[in-house]
C-alpha cells in the first residue's frame, strides 16, 4: 500500500498581527510618520506656532549651502567625530588587549573592568556637570593641580581653541568603556591555542596583538567604528551642557545646531533640512558597515 | 647563607609586572578621579572647595551640600521622583508591548512579517533628530508638554528591545511550543505560559539596560519638560547648576552624587548581567 503524504498547506498564524499591532501602531505614530513628515517640512517655512506652513520649495536647502555657520558646525562635527572615534575605539581595543593578555589576577581584572565600565552607567549630564566644575577657570581642580606644578591656568572651557577639545575628552571618558567591554569579550572568545602556538614560535605580545588579535576581531572592529561614528556624530548632551551659548555658537556640533534652529530660533523647516543631513550621513555609515562586513565575511 | 639566584628572566618579568600594575593604576585613576572628585567635593565646605590649593580629601568634613538639598527637597525630590517614574514605567511598558511583537516576528507565520521586521530595523537607524520635530508637534497636540507621560508615550516602542528579544526567541527550541500545542495551548497561551517565563532572564537584562538609558536621557526631556516641577534629574540638574551652584558648588556635587545612587546600585548588583547584555546586543545605552 502506498501512503500518500497529505500536502501540508502553509499555516498562517493570523494572531501574529494582534501581537505586533501595539508595537506597530506606536512605530507608525512616533517613528515612521514623524520621520517622513520631516522630509515634507523641509520644504516649508514654519515656526511651530502659526497654524499653517508656507511652501518655500528648496529654499531651506539653498540656505544650508550658503550658511557659513553650517560649514563651521559641520567642520566641528567631523573634527569631534574623527578624534573621539579613533580615541574611543583605539583606547578601548588597546586596553581590552592589555587586560586580556597582561592582567593575570582576578582582582586586577575586576578593578579595571569596573573602572572602565562605570562611566557607561552614569548619566552623561552628571559626567558633563562634574567635568564642568573640574574645568572651572578659577576654582576647577584641573587648574588647581596645574598650579601646584607652577603651570598657568588653562581656559578649558573659556578658551575658544581648547573648549571643543575639552568636551571631546568628556565624550571619550564616558564612551571608552563601551568599546572596551565589547572588544574584551571578542578578544576573550579567541581560542587560546593561537596564542600558545605563537608563544612557541617566539612571537612577542605586540606581534601577537597585530598578527592574531586584530585580524580575528576584524568584524567587531568594523562594528565598533560604525557605532562610535554614529553616536559621536549625533553628540548633543555634553555640547549643550558645557558649551551652551559660548563662543557665539562657533564651537557646536550638528545636533546642537539642529536643536537650536528648531527649538530656539523656531526655524523648523531649516532644522528639518539639518536633521535630514544627519540622517543621510548616519544611514551611509550603517550601509557602509553592512557592505564592509559582507566583504570581510567573504574573505574569511 | 641564602643564595638568591635570579633566573635570567626574573628581573625582566618583575619589571614587566610593575609596568602592568602602573599602567593599570594610571587608567583606573583617570577613570575614577571625576567620581572621586564629585563625592569628596560634596562633603567639603564651600570655602575649602574654593581655596586655591585643591585638597584631595575634605579637611573640614561638611554635609552642608546634602542639608541644602534636603531643605529644597520639594524641588530636588520632585526631580528624583519624576526620574524614578519614567525609568520604571518605560521599561515595563516597553516589555509589555515589545515582547509579544518580538515573539510574533520570530515564531509566528503571517504575511508581511519580514517587511515589518525590516521596517523596525530601519527604525533603529533613525536619528532622534529626524523624529523629534513631528513628535514635539504630536505631544503639543496631545497637551502633554510638561507631562512626564510625553516621555513614556514616545519611548514605549523600542526597536532595539524587539531586536534583542527576537534574537533570544530564535534560539529557543521549537519543541517546547509544539509540546504546548499538543497539550492544548493556543498560541496566546503558549506565549504566556511557556515562552514568556523562559525569557525572564533576557527581559531582566533588557529592563536594566532600559532603566539605565531612561535615567540618563536628556534630549527629549529637555524639549518636552519646561516647567521645573515636571523635570527629570538630568534636566533638573542643569537648572540647579545655574541657580544653586553659582553660590555653592558643593550643593551641586551633593545633588549629582545622590542622582548617581540608583544607577550605581544597579551597576554593582547587575555588573555581570549588564556586561553580557551590552556585549551580546552591542546596543549602546
Amino acid at each position: 500500500m502506498k501512503m500518500k503524504c497529505p500536502k501540508l498547506k502553509k499555516r498562517y498564524d493570523n494572531i501574529g498581527y494582534l501581537f505586533v499591532l501595539p508595537a506597530f501602531a506606536l512605530f507608525m505614530i512616533f517613528a515612521a510618520v514623524p520621520a517622513c513628515l520631516t522630509f515634507r517640512i523641509a520644504f516649508y517655512e514654519w515656526d511651530f506656532l502659526s497654524p499653517d506652513m508656507t511652501f518655500v520649495g528648496v529654499e531651506n536647502f539653498v540656505k544650508l549651502f550658503e550658511d557659513e555657520n553650517f560649514r563651521t558646525v559641520i567642520g566641528n562635527t567631523f573634527y569631534f567625530t574623527v578624534v573621539t572615534v579613533l580615541a574611543k575605539v583605539g583606547l578601548g581595543v588597546i586596553l581590552a588587549n592589555f587586560v586580556a593578555s597582561r592582567v593575570r589576577n582576578r582582582v586586577g581584572q575586576f578593578v579595571m573592568e569596573s573602572a572602565l565600565f562605570m562611566p557607561i552607567v552614569i548619566p552623561m549630564s552628571v559626567v558633563a556637570l562634574v567635568f564642568n566644575k573640574m574645568y572651572d577657570y578659577e576654582f576647577g581642580v584641573l587648574n588647581g593641580i596645574l598650579r601646584i606644578f607652577g603651570l598657568g591656568p588653562v581656559g578649558w572651557l573659556t578658551d575658544a581653541d581648547i573648549a571643543l577639545n575639552s568636551v571631546m575628552l568628556v565624550d571619550i571618558f564616558k564612551g571608552v568603556g563601551f568599546f572596551f567591554i565589547i572588544a574584551l569579550v571578542a578578544i576573550r572568545n579567541i581560542p587560546r591555542a593561537y596564542y600558545e602556538a605563537a608563544e612557541i614560535d617566539g612571537g612577542t605580545k605586540t606581534r601577537q596583538f597585530f598578527a592574531i588579535t586584530l585580524p580575528l576581531i576584524g568584524n567587531t572592529l568594523v562594528f565598533l567604528f560604525v557605532t562610535a561614528f554614529i553616536s559621536s556624530f549625533q553628540v548633543f548632551d555634553p555640547i549643550y551642557i558645557m558649551l551652551n551659548g559660548m563662543f557665539g555658537d562657533t564651537k557646536v556640533t550638528i545636533s546642537y545646531m539642529m536643536w537650536q534652529q528648531a527649538f530656539f530660533y523656531r526655524d523648523v523647516g531649516y532644522a528639518s533640512v539639518i536633521a535630514i543631513v544627519i540622517f543621510v550621513i548616519v544611514l551611509a555609515m550603517t550601509l557602509g558597515q553592512f557592505l564592509l562586513s559582507r566583504v570581510m565575511v567573504k574573505d574569511d | 647563607m641564602i643564595e638568591i639566584s635570579l633566573k635570567p628572566g626574573a628581573v625582566k618579568r618583575a619589571i614587566g609586572k610593575l609596568g602592568v600594575f602602573l599602567i593599570g593604576a594610571v587608567v583606573c585613576i583617570f577613570m575614577l578621579f571625576p567620581f572621586y572628585f564629585m563625592i569628596t567635593s560634596s562633603f567639603k565646605t564651600s570655602a575649602e572647595y574654593m581655596s586655591p590649593q585643591p585638597t584631595f580629601f575634605p579637611h573640614d568634613f561638611s554635609v552642608f551640600g546634602y542639608k541644602t538639598i534636603f531643605a529644597k527637597i520639594d524641588i530636588f525630590g520632585r526631580f528624583f521622583l519624576n526620574s524614578v517614574y519614567v525609568s520604571v514605567l518605560i521599561p515595563l511598558l516597553q516589555t509589555v508591548v515589545c515582547l509579544p511583537a518580538a515573539y510574533a516576528l520570530s515564531r509566528l507565520n503571517f504575511r508581511g512579517k519580514n517587511l515589518i521586521f525590516m521596517l523596525f530595523v530601519v527604525a533603529m537607524m533613525l536619528p532622534g533628530q529626524l523624529t523629534i520635530i513631528q513628535n514635539y508637534r504630536t505631544i503639543v497636540k496631545l497637551k502633554l508638554i510638561n507631562n512626564l507621560n510625553s516621555l513614556v508615550i514616545i519611548s514605549i516602542f523600542s526597536p532595539s528591545c524587539i531586536f534583542m528579544m527576537r534574537q533570544f526567541f530564535l534560539g529557543l527550541p521549537k519543541e517546547l511550543e509544539e509540546a504546548g500545542k499538543i497539550d492544548g495551548c493556543n498560541t496566546f497561551q503558549n506565549f504566556l505560559h511557556i515562552v514568556a517565563p523562559l525569557s525572564v532572564p533576557t527581559i531582566v537584562v533588557n529592563l536594566i539596560l532600559c532603566f539605565n538609558g531612561v535615567w540618563g536621557d536628556f534630549f527629549a526631556p529637555m524639549i518636552f519638560l519646561k516647567q521645573q516641577t515636571a523635570m527629570t534629574l538630568p534636566v533638573g540638574l542643569t537648572v540647579i547648576m545655574g541657580a544653586l551652584s553659582s553660590q555653592d558648588p558643593t550643593v551641586l556635587m551633593a545633588a549629582l552624587t545622590i542622582s548617581c545612587i540608583p544607577v550605581m546600585i544597579i551597576f554593582f548588583i547587575f555588573r555581570k548581567k549588564l556586561i553580557s547584555g551590552i556585549a551580546s546586543t552591542g546596543l549602546k545605552l
